[in-house]
C-alpha cells in the first residue's frame, strides 16, 4: 500500500484512516497508584539529599547560602570554592538513616508505598504522597514506622489476626528463634504494617496470601501471625511467628510460600 | 508557600524554584501535573507497563536532577517530553539486549510481519503493529496522533525537523495500514467460511496457481 503524500502536505492528511484510528483510542489509564508512590518516594528520597547537602554547605559557609537543590547537590563542590568531602553533622545521622532505608527499599524492593511512611512529613508532602493522591490513601492504611506500629505487632493467639511487617531485620535459619523473639517481643526498631500487597514481596505480603501459607504449614487457622518480609541466610524470604495455642513458634519460608508449594526454610522453631 | 499556591505557579516557575533549592515542593507539584501524561507517553513508546513503569521513574528523576539544564527555549512539558521518551528508548534498547543475550524474545517477540496463519483479527491489534513499527516513526505517531502533539513541538522533542515528524508520521500511518488491512489469505479464509455457494468458482485454489 502506497499513498500520496509529500511533506508539504499538512500532516493531517490522513488518506489511510490511520491518524483518526490512532487518535481514537482510548487514553491509557492515569499512572497507577503504586507508581505514583515509587516515584514520589524516589523524588522525595532525592530532595532529601539535596537538602542533606545544602545544610551541610551552609555549616560549611558560616550559614551563607549557596546555590542548592539538585543542580548544587550534583555539582558538589564543582564551583570550586569548597572541595571538602562533606562531613555528616551528628543530628542528620537520622534523617540519613530514614534515607539509607529509603533508598534500599526502592532501589531493591520498589516499595514505595512502605518506604514513604518512613520519610520525614516534610518531604514527602511535597510530593503529595501525604495528600490527596489515591496513592497517599493507599499509604495512609500503611502504619506509620516506630511506635504506631508497635500496637500491631504480636496477634494473639486464637484471634486469628495476621500482621505482615517489614523489620528489615536479616534473619538466619541458624538464630531464628533469636530474631523471631526480638522481632515479636517489638524490641525491633522500626517496624511497618505492610497491608497492601506488592508484587515484588508476593502473596505472603497480604493477610490473605500469608494466612494460605500457614494453612499449608498446618498452623491453625485461629492462630495470630506475624509475618516479617524480609530475607533469611541472605536471601528474600518471610517468617512467621506464630502465636497458638501449643505456644509460640517461628517459621521461616519463601516468600512464594503458598497451598501446595510451602518453600519451608526451618520450622517449626519453638520460641518459648 | 503552601502547597496549595504552587497549583497556580506556570510550569517554568515552578522549575526556577526547584532550581533556586525549595526542598522539591515546586518539582512534586510538576510531577503530579505531568505525571499521567508522562505515563502514557511512556506506555505507548515502549508497549510495555513495566518498562514504561521504569522509563518514567528514570524520566522524573533526571528531570529532578538535571532541571539546571532547562534553558526555557521550550516549554517545560516539551523538555519533560524528551526526557521521557529518552528514557523509554534507553528501557527499550537495554530490554533488547538483555533479551538478544538470554536468547529468548520474551515479550518483545512479535509476529512475524508476513505471518499468513492467524486471521487478522488475531494477528495484530493496533499496539502491536504500533510496536512493530521503527522507532522513529512509531514516536511521531505516539505523540502527534495519538498526544495531539503539534508538530512542531514534537520535532523538538524529538530533536529532529519538523519535516522529518511528517514524514515519519505519513510513512508510519502507511506502515500501519498495511500492517492491520486483511491480507489475501484472510480474504480467502472467509470465503471459504463463508462455503462455495457464496463464493462462485471458490477460491480455495493458491493464488498464483495455474
Amino acid at each position: 500500500m502506497s499513498q500520496q503524500h509529500d511533506d508539504t502536505a499538512p500532516v493531517e492528511h490522513d488518506p489511510t484512516g490511520m491518524r483518526a484510528l490512532l487518535a481514537s483510542l482510548p487514553e491509557p489509564e492515569p499512572m497507577p497508584d503504586d507508581l505514583v508512590a515509587r516515584i514520589s518516594a524516589a523524588l522525595a528520597v532525592e530532595a532529601q539529599r539535596g537538602n542533606g547537602i545544602e545544610q551541610m554547605w551552609n555549616l560549611h559557609d558560616d550559614g551563607a547560602s549557596r546555590p542548592g537543590g539538585p543542580a548544587g547537590a550534583e555539582a558538589g563542590g564543582a564551583d570550586g570554592t569548597d572541595e571538602r568531602a562533606p562531613v555528616v553533622p551528628l543530628r542528620r545521622r537520622l534523617g540519613l538513616r530514614h534515607l539509607a532505608v529509603a533508598a534500599a527499599v526502592v532501589g531493591v524492593l520498589g516499595v514505595g508505598g512502605f518506604l514513604v511512611k518512613s520519610l520525614p512529613g516534610d518531604v514527602m508532602a511535597a510530593f503529595g504522597v501525604s495528600g490527596a493522591s489515591s496513592a497517599s490513601a493507599r499509604g495512609s492504611e500503611v502504619a506509620a514506622a516506630g511506635s504506631d506500629a508497635r500496637a500491631l505487632v504480636a496477634p494473639e493467639a486464637g484471634s486469628g489476626e495476621v500482621v505482615v511487617v517489614m523489620s528489615g531485620v536479616d534473619h538466619t535459619s541458624a538464630a531464628l528463634a533469636v530474631t523471631a523473639r526480638e522481632l515479636d517481643d517489638g524490641t525491633l526498631d522500626p517496624i511497618a504494617d505492610l497491608s497492601a500487597e506488592s508484587p515484588t514481596l508476593g502473596p505472603i505480603a497480604t493477610p490473605i496470601g500469608a494466612r494460605s501459607c500457614a494453612t499449608a504449614l498446618g498452623i491453625p487457622a485461629d492462630a495470630g501471625i506475624l509475618v516479617d518480609i524480609g530475607e533469611v541466610d541472605g536471601v528474600s524470604a518471610a517468617v512467621l511467628v506464630v502465636h497458638d495455642a501449643a505456644g509460640r513458634s517461628a517459621w521461616a519460608v519463601d516468600r512464594s510460600c503458598t497451598t501446595g508449594n510451602t518453600g519451608l526454610i526451618r520450622g517449626p522453631v519453638p520460641l518459648g | 508557600m503552601m502547597l496549595d499556591d504552587l497549583s497556580t505557579l506556570p510550569d517554568a516557575e515552578l522549575l526556577q524554584r526547584h532550581v533556586a533549592g525549595d526542598g522539591g515542593a515546586a518539582f512534586g507539584e510538576l510531577f503530579r501535573r505531568h505525571r499521567d501524561r508522562m505515563y502514557a507517553v511512556a506506555l505507548r513508546t515502549t508497549a510495555n507497563r513495566e518498562l514504561a513503569a521504569d522509563a518514567v521513574q528514570d524520566a522524573f528523576i533526571s528531570a529532578f536532577r538535571r532541571a539546571d539544564a532547562f534553558r526555557g527555549e521550550a516549554a517545560v512539558t516539551t523538555w519533560l517530553h524528551r526526557i521521557v521518551v529518552n528514557a523509554c528508548l534507553d528501557r527499550l534498547r537495554r530490554e533488547k539486549v538483555s533479551v538478544r543475550r538470554a536468547g529468548d524474545l520474551g515479550e518483545l517477540d512479535l509476529p512475524d510481519l508476513h505471518d499468513r496463519h492467524a486471521s487478522v483479527e488475531t494477528r495484530l491489534d493496533v499496539r502491536q503493529a504500533l510496536a512493530r513499527l521503527p522507532e522513529g516513526q512509531r514516536l511521531a505517531l505516539v505523540l502527534v496522533d495519538m498526544h495531539g502533539m503539534p508538530v512542531a513541538e514534537a520535532a523538538q522533542v524529538l530533536g529532529v525537523a519538523e519535516g522529518t515528524v511528517k514524514s515519519r508520521c505519513f510513512r508510519g500511518r502507511e506502515a500501519l495500514a498495511a500492517m492491520l488491512s486483511p491480507t489475501d489469505d484472510d480474504h480467502d479464509r472467509s470465503a471459504r467460511d463463508a462455503g462455495p455457494a457464496a463464493v462462485p468458482g471458490s477460491t480455495t485454489e493458491p493464488r498464483g496457481a495455474p
